[in-house]
């Protein structure tokens, strides 16, 4: 071995050398035998960390086969730190790696969640469990842009009317709703088109309104939206002939309760089209 | 049509008598709407994965559930448990 002990060149050609203080070396290293030290001991008895040839890093485990575009520090079973090595991205996952074709891949048979900061823009991601190996698809859960602006893609969320224009008369209880089966969006598909109701999903509170053309020739007509049946959102909303129904309100559900809008008194006229009578939900938190 | 039977308590169906009209039509539809959720991913999964292997895709959408589990590209929890605790023994 050549190099320098302290400030002083040496040789080491002898089968053992102790050095008892720093050593700089200056030239290369070669360790035939054994290497020990009080940090790094290739003489444990199981790896603690490993350097690969592409420069990634595992802790506690080898790490995956990375796109090499990318250097990872990868921790136990499943977590990692990783950055395009040409480029201001960072990601930090569970259960999942980027692999050479550039697919996100399970690393273990369980759902897979990612954070990443690129442009300013931190963006949160899932995807169901899968099996090891598998590409994953990862699914946007949540958004802040560059200009602080938050997106939820996938919360709970729907707005509903009747495809069809045209009056529809309701008694007593009937459940209006059940009119409106066509939706411009209905994120999760929580609002069932067949029986107008919304389920909630999870437990959480709920933000519900409605704008309904009351097409009655008779006054007083009320509705309400009810939870499972009988619990209202906003109590009775009132409106008079010719004119809307506009309200909201909110309501703290559990997962499975559900809310549809019903008519409170008979003779209730709704003129319905998609311009005309709209109500929807979204989950708050 | 296999059925489900819940047994409640007194108390238990108290307190779904307070927050629901109707106990039996909650119930009924908490399950139902969970299967309808459980079976658009199905129907949705099996379609795009059909398109992407040419596979004909079934006329209705119970005929696409069926096929689904019979291709097993979709599995029961508790398949997707016990081939994962299988992975973990190895």
């Amino acid at each position: 071995m050549a190099g320098y002990v302290g400030t002083k060149a040496v040789l080491l050609s002898t089968t053992a050398a102790n050095v008892g203080g720093d050593a700089d070396i200056g030239g290369a290293l070669d360790v035939g035998g054994a290497f020990t030290s009080q940090g790094i001991d290739d003489n444990a008895t199981s790896t603690a960390m490993t350097l690969d040839a592409s420069g990634n890093v595992g802790i506690g485990v080898v790490p995956s086969a990375w796109n090499s575009a990318f250097d990872a520090v990868q921790v136990g079973r499943s977590t990692a730190l990783w950055s395009q090595n040409n480029y201001d991205k960072m990601w930090l996952t569970t259960n999942t790696y980027l692999d050479t074709a550039g697919n996100f891949k399970y690393i273990n048979s369980a759902p897979v969640t990612t954070y990443n900061q690129t442009d300013g823009t931190h963006q949160w991601s899932y995807a169901a469990s899968g099996t090891a190996g598998n590409t994953a698809t990862l699914t946007e859960a949540m958004r802040i842009d560059a200009a602080g602006r938050v997106t939820k893609p996938n919360q709970p969320s729907f707005r509903a009317y009747r495809a069809t224009a045209g009056n529809v008369t309701y008694g007593s209880g009937n459940i209006i709703s059940a009119s409106m089966t066509s939706t411009n969006y209905n994120v999760g598909g929580h609002y069932n088109t067949s029986n107008g109701r919304f389920t909630a999903p999870i437990a959480g509170r709920y933000l519900f309104w409605c704008a309904l053309y009351n097409n009655s020739v008779v006054s007083g007509r009320r509705i309400r939206a009810d939870i499972n049946g009988g619990v209202g959102v906003w109590g009775q909303n009132q409106s008079h002939s010719y004119s809307d129904w506009t309200t909201s309100g909110i309501a703290d559900l559990s997962a499975g309760d559900y809310v549809h809008m019903v008519s409170a008194y008979s003779d209730t006229v709704v003129f319905h089209d998609v311009n005309h009578s709209l109500w929807g939900g979204y989950l708050i938190g | 049509m296999p059925d489900i039977t819940i047994t409640l308590t007194d108390t238990q169906l108290k307190g779904l008598e307070y927050c629901a009209l109707s106990p039996q039509d909650w119930a009924e539809n908490a399950v139902t709407e969970r299967a309808r959720i459980a079976n658009d991913e199905i129907v949705q999964m099996y379609t795009n994965r059909a398109l992407d292997e040419g596979v004909q895709i079934p006329a209705t959408r119970e005929l696409i559930v069926a096929d689904a589990f019979t291709r097993g590209w979709a599995k029961t929890a508790a398949q997707v448990q016990a081939e994962a605790e299988a992975l973990e023994a190895n």
